[in-house]
């Protein structure tokens, strides 16, 4: 007879587990390395922590934490909207912005449908496509980024969602303001796009896209933010999308009623009025850019241009370069997922921690 | 029907029954907690409402639990696996299982969500009791699913396993039975020995959600978790378990389900990557190895219910064994004028739950706040609206 398991449509079946960086102390039993010595620059973590007004806010809210969450998390999304000059009915909360990515599939997907994406963006457009039965069509990229036209090319009669990662996800590539607004001009009414911008905040402000305009144009555009990056609270598990008040509405009917914890709402509020901390990430950034793509020059390898908070670089044997970092006690992101398996990513950490993993690479060169 | 017209369909059912009702309570619950802890006698006001009406645990977290978060506080822009892993090993061992056999989920909610999710669609079929916990339901009803709604036996307000079972078998296609032990709202059990009888001979096309959210208030030995299914290797079932209840972490947002490695495998393409965060798994891990706070919770839950027990013998009001951390109760009036009086006293009661009218359910707080509600409750009666 035949298992309940194996009754799984084929394209659940099909879908590989995401990834993630590998965690610090898995790595210290493997390698029988001491925890504090082991630097992980994998998962694009802010290398500062928690903003110092975030810590505050989270220990006020330990008190009140057998109680459920405000499943509407009315502060929060007034301190969004109030930051982005929006209606909070135009404001979605998730765990995680992969939450609200896995909302947007389930609530606008269903077999049959398709969904546009680029070659080498973040791996859980495919991976929330799949577990929906859409199909996925994935563009060939240009130079490591969104080629919109051959974007705009594959959009067929049966295309629901496009996905567009900006800065993209593993390769740090940035599509211009005024790319992106053709875009949008040029994309059917009747698909939606999802601006995924996890990474905006480290943009310089003349090559951010005025999004919140965009909004107002354009009903079929929803943006995607996370507190996971700049804002530093990647393990409290918050995100957030802005969209018209229809689309939110919509979203919201298969949203888990306490999607978001006690925890992650306070801190956000707060985070969101830390301008000191997020001034200091950013800064922190620029300058282990510089630091780190000055030292891969120096070393002759090539790598992509960022305007995030990593940076993915080309080796010849990234798995033998990846076990001998690992072996040193440093955690980096190996993209053979991404079908990229001559390249390795590197987030952006503190200065010591850049430095460790140049001395690393020098000595594994050598 | 396509799916956009089908989710607007149903978008008002979820409006109404999910989202606002389950919401609305935020605006009156934070300044409770404190004004509960440590003191001997609790006055609601106001401003500190009594909060009786979500089952959810009055004495706050573990002591320990709050250290472990608070000494954590510093990784928490980290993402969460590391503290994912330690806890889903804790759970294993905990429940006789290997870590393949354990998923976490942002509370059971999102378990039972994953469930739904794999099994349930057009041509399946979900059975549930009725009244009971609707979140299987809220999940299904949107994706096509059969609804089959059982209701309770009359009297004793019990499960009908027999009847949900004859609903299956009526049914050619997938059913998914959801059955909550104890049940919410009736806090009473359903015999391991009904439930495994039929879950060891039901056909491959019958999969079961075993909701145990308050599994650790039972001493009832006819009960005993359907963990031991799980144990045995049998494949048609997940069992799901919340931090929200005994454990005190409901604002935490923590579950996980127990079931055989294909089934959370296949469940797992349905989880949100990183759905629970830091300090809940660093908290639920803390928590499983607390066992004083355990025990002094369920000795004032014993209190608290022998003090509510007590009143209602007294005042001849009829009530359902209570094997969890609230008791369901005759009223002397409608279910919705009897939270409206409460309400005014600033105490927060029950929920609707359909076919139960003239009965509440009531969360067992400390024996403080059920002092409260007895007088509360006595001065109801006074005045006839008890």
């Amino acid at each position: 007879m035949m298992n309940l398991a194996e009754r799984a449509p084929d394209y659940i079946r099909a879908i590989a587990p995401y990834q993630a960086g590998k965690p610090i102390s898995e790595l210290a039993r493997e390698m029988g390395l001491d925890e504090a010595a082991i630097v992980k620059l994998a998962s694009n973590e802010n290398p500062l922590g928690l903003p110092p007004k975030a810590r505050a806010a989270l220990e006020a809210a330990l008190s009140d934490l057998a109680r459920y969450p405000d499943g509407n998390g009315f502060a929060l999304k007034a301190a969004i909207a109030e930051r982005f000059a929006v209606t909070q009915d135009q404001v979605l909360l998730g765990n995680g912005s992969n939450d609200i990515l896995e909302l947007v599939a389930r609530t606008f997907l269903r077999p049959g449908d398709s969904v546009v994406f680029s070659e080498y963006a973040f791996a859980v457009y495919p991976l929330v496509t799949q577990a929906t039965g859409a199909r996925a069509i994935e563009v060939k990229a240009r130079d490591y980024g969104h080629d919109l036209d051959a974007m705009l090319a594959a959009i067929e009669p049966s295309t629901r969602l496009v996905f567009i990662a900006n800065p993209n996800n593993p390769t740090g590539t940035l599509i211009k303001p005024g790319a992106l607004l053709e875009f949008l001009e040029a994309v059917p009414e009747d698909v939606l796009v999802v601006l995924d911008e996890a990474y905006t905040e480290y943009l310089a402000p003349e090559l951010r896209a005025d999004v919140i305009g965009f909004l107002a144009r354009f009903p079929n555009l929803l943006v995607s933010r996370t507190f996971s990056k700049a804002y530093g609270l990647a393990g409290l598990r918050v995100g957030f999308a802005l969209a018209s008040a229809a689309i939110v509405g919509m979203i919201n009917r298969v949203r888990q009623p306490f999607n978001v914890n006690s925890l992650a709402q306070a801190a956000a509020v707060a985070a969101l009025d830390d301008a000191d901390f997020l001034a200091r990430a950013v800064a922190l950034n620029r300058q282990g850019m510089a630091q780190l793509t000055e030292a891969l020059a120096r070393l002759d390898l090539p790598y992509i241009p960022s305007f995030a908070n990593f940076v993915t670089f080309h080796v010849g044997d990234a798995a033998a370069l990846n076990s001998y970092f690992l072996r040193h006690g440093v955690i980096v992101r190996p993209l053979a997922s991404y079908n990229m398996k001559n390249s390795l990513r590197v987030s952006i950490g503190l200065e010591e921690e850049n430095a460790r993993f140049i001395e690393v690479l020098e000595a594994a060169l050598r | 029907m396509d799916r956009r017209t089908l989710l607007k369909s149903s978008g008002l059912f979820m409006g109404a029954l999910g989202l606002s009702t389950l919401a609305s309570r935020a605006a009156i619950a934070a300044p409770a907690q404190a004004a509960t802890q440590g003191s001997a006698v609790f006055i609601p006001s106001a401003k500190t409402p009594l909060l009786l009406n979500f089952n959810e645990n009055s004495l706050g977290m573990s002591p320990k639990a709050q250290a472990a978060i608070i000494n954590e506080l510093p990784a928490a822009f980290r993402y969460p696996d590391d503290a994912r892993a330690a806890l889903i090993s804790t759970l294993a061992k905990g429940n006789g299982l290997s870590d393949k056999q354990i998923t976490l989920g942002n509370g059971s909610s999102e378990v039972i969500q994953m469930a739904i999710h794999a099994y349930c669609g057009k041509g399946t079929q979900l059975v549930c009791p009725d009244p009971t916990f609707n979140y299987a339901e809220l999940y299904a009803e949107p994706m096509g699913t059969t609804i089959t709604k059982v209701k309770l036996q009359k009297d004793t307000l019990a499960i009908d396993l027999k009847a949900m079972r004859a609903a299956t078998e009526k049914f050619a296609g997938v059913s998914v039975v959801y059955l909550c032990n104890p049940n919410n709202p009736t806090a009473t059990i359903t015999p391991a020995a009904d439930i495994e009888a039929w879950i060891n001979s039901a056909p491959e096309r019958v999969f079961f959600i075993v909701d145990e959210a308050y599994h650790e208030y039972v001493t009832d030995p006819r009960y005993a978790s359907a963990a031991r299914l799980v144990q045995a290797g049998k494949k048609n079932l997940i069992v799901a378990r919340t931090f929200s209840k005994i454990y005190a972490l409901a604002g935490l947002r923590i579950g996980y389900g127990l079931a055989a490695p294909e089934i959370i495998a296949r469940l797992d393409t349905w989880a949100s990557i990183d759905n629970t965060n830091l300090p809940a798994a660093i908290a639920a891990n803390a928590s499983l190895q607390d066992t004083a706070f355990i025990r002094q919770s369920l000795s004032t839950t014993a209190q608290s219910r022998k003090i509510v027990t007590q009143a209602l013998d007294e005042l001849k009001l009829a009530y359902l064994p209570s094997h969890a951390n609230f008791i369901f109760h005759r009223v002397n009036s409608s279910s919705a004028a009897y939270r409206e009086n409460m309400k005014k006293l600033h105490i927060m009661v029950g929920r609707p739950f359909d076919h139960t009218d003239g009965w509440n359910r009531l969360t067992l707080g400390t024996p403080a706040e059920m002092q409260a509600f007895v007088k509360a409750l006595k001065t109801l009666r006074q005045q006839n609206l008890a």
